[in-house]
């Protein structure tokens, strides 16, 4: 029976070095992200009875286990979608909030006052070109921060898109590489083989989908992982989808299935619904106001120009019609996203008609439109404060969302430090484990030398 | 709870990014001086400033207005002064010229007449940054000039014209005496007789240098696609004493006057001496526009200007000044202090508002400083307190994070 001890020696030998190279591994990847430190489950080997006594065989290793909590992992991957969701509007919402430029001396408002301020000064002194010129920059600078928030906003959706499609190919890749991790962990699994690595590497990606798209994940009696985006089928076993981006008739984004336009993932959360409720809801409202508002100044300022008189001698003008073809007005339109300052004003401003009796000094139309500044031509409201109204909202719209990023953003780093205090490699309990293998590997080959020594005994005796 | 190397790791830098965001933040508010940067900094609070920084502008604007309306205004009154003087100097001459002992020097009274003439036109047209003074709302046309015919006429074609300024939100405040509250005596037409009137009639009233009053009717009647005649009538009571008529014809385009009966338009002296009628009849300045008709035709009667050539042409003659040129000037001083008075209630309220408008300026500088300027101390000592957190956390993790088992093994 002496060969017995020799054999459980030698197990025992082989169970600590396998430990230590599982322990060595988990200390190798302390800095991994999204490792799962595994552990290596002993167990007794199956004892040999003789008559009425149990022969222990020694020690085996039943299974290397990855040690995680599936219900932190859910929770994450719920989280990872609000968060990133409420993070990329942030991000989005803030550059909106620097093509606004409020407050400052190079927002809409302040050059708003400057130009109706213009209005005024000019009605104080109707005859004289400094004065209008002085306008004609004012409205100029207004025309600019229009034309520029126009186009920043058109920029913006421009990215977007670009983002998006690129996010769109990524998630695609995701999608496939999760399918092939699937496969192989499959393949291992039918050669017994518990594939730990791989399915940290298709944990670790399930959840950057789920930063991509709203996602719902499942494991069969297989070992597969099924991914359900949105409602839209992104993996099955040994099969995954690719998805695109639709843009609709009316300007509004959509992720559908390559192959089909009207399987779209209903987006609620993560960056891709972020990405398009920017793109089809956020931006075109807030551009929505800055046109109304723009609209309703070329409206009314033409309104009351086309009555008033130039400086020209004899003076032209005295319409009652922005109609009339004879009508000169100020602006052109609000074309394009720019308000268009009428080109014969550019080249002689005496066509700014100031007056509204053709007397070269008096001012009474200039002041009338100054005024347009004190009235309420917007929605019940002046201009200014139809304005304030809007940045008070979309203000409101990135604090709100800060707020949502800070509150996603707290419950994730709570989760992700779960999940860090699960699964993650302590250095100090890795080390002790280590003492420990090699603790009892010094043990078993003691054991193998006080067997050796018995049999050297033995032999000695002979 | 297990605290692995990670846990350890992510969690120290957690805390720090907190740390440091609120130094950033404090940071940043020191540096630019303002709380609030973008909406999303205070939504209301960026709302408000945008109205109180649109109430400043508006309050800058009205006290550039005020302070440019303040020169102009006081320009005024020093030149509503000097024609007082001498309105008085004129009157005291023709009460000279009335004593026998300088009946010898009469003819040396012409040429102070005649300076008193030049003064009073130069004062009428006297400028402030390029507008007349009394020129109404015609910054083109001097008011009063000599005409061909030898007599001084109203040039201004918007003698009447208001000079508007605004001075505060719902004050907007007339800053000029118009032509016509100092130049009285010119039956003067200002304003637009609408192309879509067939006829229309305005009355006047004629003084004769008696003191006595006559109505004055002016008649305009369509006769052509460009073109109304006019009948001026004065009237004794029932019976007509003198008749004008005139054909207009106007640019359709320009609405201006292109001729009257067929040459250049002139203004008309009416002299009627058996009722010692002489005044300026003026018919030059009416705009004929679509827009509705504002014609209004201002009394005739004596006024200083051809009175004083008429007092030259006298003294030429070596004829009394008859008294009622006395009343004449007489007149014109009181209306002249009368506007002095006026111009002068102007310039105060003017400088009332700007003391009402500096005081509001300090008052919105104020709230929006309170509003959005950070309150510099306060971020000091808190980022002093945030450092020192800060470097607290640095110093612990420089302790925690390096150390394991494997320092003691």
């Amino acid at each position: 029976m002496l060969s017995k001890v020799f054999d459980i020696g030698r197990r025992s030998l082989l169970a600590n070095q396998y430990a230590m190279n599982v322990t060595s591994h988990n200390l190798a990847n302390v800095n991994t992200e999204g490792y799962t430190r595994q552990r290596v489950v002993f167990t007794a080997e199956n004892p040999e009875y003789k008559g009425f006594l149990e022969w222990g065989s020694g020690v085996k290793i039943q299974e290397v286990t990855r040690i995680k909590n599936d219900l932190v992992n859910s929770q994450l991957l719920i989280y990872n979608g609000t968060y990133t969701d409420a993070n990329k509007k942030s991000e989005l919402l803030s550059q909106m909030e620097s093509l606004l430029s409020e407050p400052s001396e190079v927002g809409i408002s302040k050059l708003m006052n400057t130009f109706f301020n213009a209005w005024a000064d000019l009605a104080a002194n109707p005859s004289l070109s400094a004065y209008r010129q002085n306008l004609i920059q004012a409205a100029d600078k207004l025309s600019n921060k229009f034309k520029l928030l126009n186009s920043g906003y058109e920029q913006l959706k421009v990215d977007i898109k670009y983002e998006l499609e690129e996010k769109v190919k990524d998630l695609n890749a995701k999608l496939g590489q999760v399918k092939i991790l699937n496969q192989k962990i499959f393949e291992a699994r039918l050669q017994g083989v518990v594939a730990n690595d791989m399915q940290d590497q298709r944990d670790k990606l399930v959840q950057e989908v789920a930063k991509y798209v709203n996602t719902k994940a499942s494991i069969n009696d297989k070992g597969h992982v099924s991914l359900s985006l949105g409602g839209a089928f992104g993996v099955d076993e040994g099969s995954s989808s690719e998805f695109k981006v639709v843009e609709s008739t009316d300007g509004k984004l959509s992720i559908a299935l390559v192959d089909d336009d009207n399987a779209k993932i209903t987006l609620k959360s993560g960056e891709l619904a972020a990405l398009v409720d920017v793109y089809s809801n956020i931006i075109p409202k807030y551009k929505q106001t800055i046109d109304q508002m723009a609209n309703i100044i070329v409206n009314k300022v033409n309104e009351l120009h086309v009555q008033g008189f130039t400086l020209h001698q004899p003076p032209l003008g005295g319409k009652n019609s922005v109609n009339d073809p004879n009508a000169i007005k100020f602006f052109e339109g609000y074309i394009n996203g720019e308000l268009k300052i009428n080109e014969l004003i550019l080249q002689d401003d005496r066509y700014i008609t100031a007056s509204l009796t053709s007397a070269p000094d008096n001012g009474e139309n200039a002041l009338r439109i100054a005024n347009i500044a004190q009235s309420n031509v917007i929605s019940g409201t002046t201009l200014n404060d139809f304005y304030s109204k809007f940045i008070v909202e979309s203000g409101n719209d990135a604090t709100t969302n800060l707020q949502k990023v800070e509150a996603n953003k707290a419950i994730l780093q709570q989760l992700q430090l779960q999940r860090d205090s699960y699964a993650g490699v302590s250095i100090d309990e890795e080390m002790t484990n280590m003492i420990t293998y090699q603790r009892s590997y010094q043990a078993s080959a003691r054991v193998i030398k006080a067997a050796d020594e018995l049999l050297q005994s033995l032999l000695s005796m002979v | 709870m297990r605290i692995s190397d990670r846990y350890l790791k992510n969690s120290f830098l957690n805390q720090l990014t907190t740390n440091k965001d609120q130094v950033a933040k404090l940071q940043r508010q020191i540096s630019t001086n303002t709380t609030i940067e973008k909406p999303s900094d205070s939504p209301t609070g960026a709302a408000r400033v945008v109205r109180l920084v649109k109430q400043l502008d508006q309050n800058e604007q009205y006290r550039t207005a005020i302070n440019s309306a303040l020169e102009f205004t006081n320009e005024s009154a020093t030149t509503l002064d000097l024609m007082k003087e001498n309105g008085v100097k004129i009157s005291t001459l023709l009460v000279e010229m009335k004593n026998p002992v300088n009946r010898f020097v009469y003819g040396n009274y012409k040429e102070q007449v005649r300076n008193v003439l030049d003064i009073f036109v130069e004062l009428s047209n006297l400028k402030h940054e390029g507008r007349y003074l009394f020129g109404g709302t015609d910054s083109l046309k001097q008011p009063i000039t000599k005409n061909s015919d030898g007599f001084i006429e109203i040039n201004s074609d918007f003698l009447d014209g208001r000079q508007m300024v605004k001075i505060a939100d719902n004050i907007d405040q007339q800053i000029n005496i118009s032509g016509d509250e100092i130049f009285k005596g010119f039956a003067n037409f200002t304003g637009n007789l609408s192309t879509s009137e067939t006829s229309i009639t305005l009355n006047n009233k004629v003084e004769a240098l008696d003191g006595k009053i006559y109505d004055g009717v002016a008649t305009f009647t369509k006769t052509g696609p460009n073109s109304y005649s006019m009948t001026y009538t004065i009237k004794d009571g029932s019976t007509d004493i003198y008749t004008l008529n005139q054909n207009i014809q106007y640019d359709e385009t320009t609405g201006k006057i292109t001729n009257i009966d067929g040459t250049t338009p002139k203004s008309v002296m009416i002299d009627i001496p058996a009722n010692n009628i002489s005044f300026v009849f003026d018919t030059r300045h009416i705009t004929f526009y679509e827009r509705p008709t504002t014609l209004k035709l201002t009394d005739g009667g004596p006024d200083v200007f051809n009175s004083l050539l008429k007092i030259e042409k006298l003294i030429d003659n070596k004829e009394d000044i008859p008294s009622e040129y006395n009343k004449i000037f007489d007149k014109f001083t009181a209306n002249i202090v009368d506007k002095t008075t006026k111009i002068g209630n102007i310039y105060n309220k003017l400088k009332d508002t700007l003391v009402v408008q500096d005081t509001m300026n300090v008052e919105i500088t104020d709230l929006l400083s309170k509003t959005k300027d950070t309150d510099v101390a306060k971020a000091v000592v808190d980022l002093q307190y945030f450092d020192y957190i800060l470097n607290l956390a640095y110093k612990s993790g420089s302790m925690l994070l390096p150390k394991s088992l494997m320092d003691f093994i």
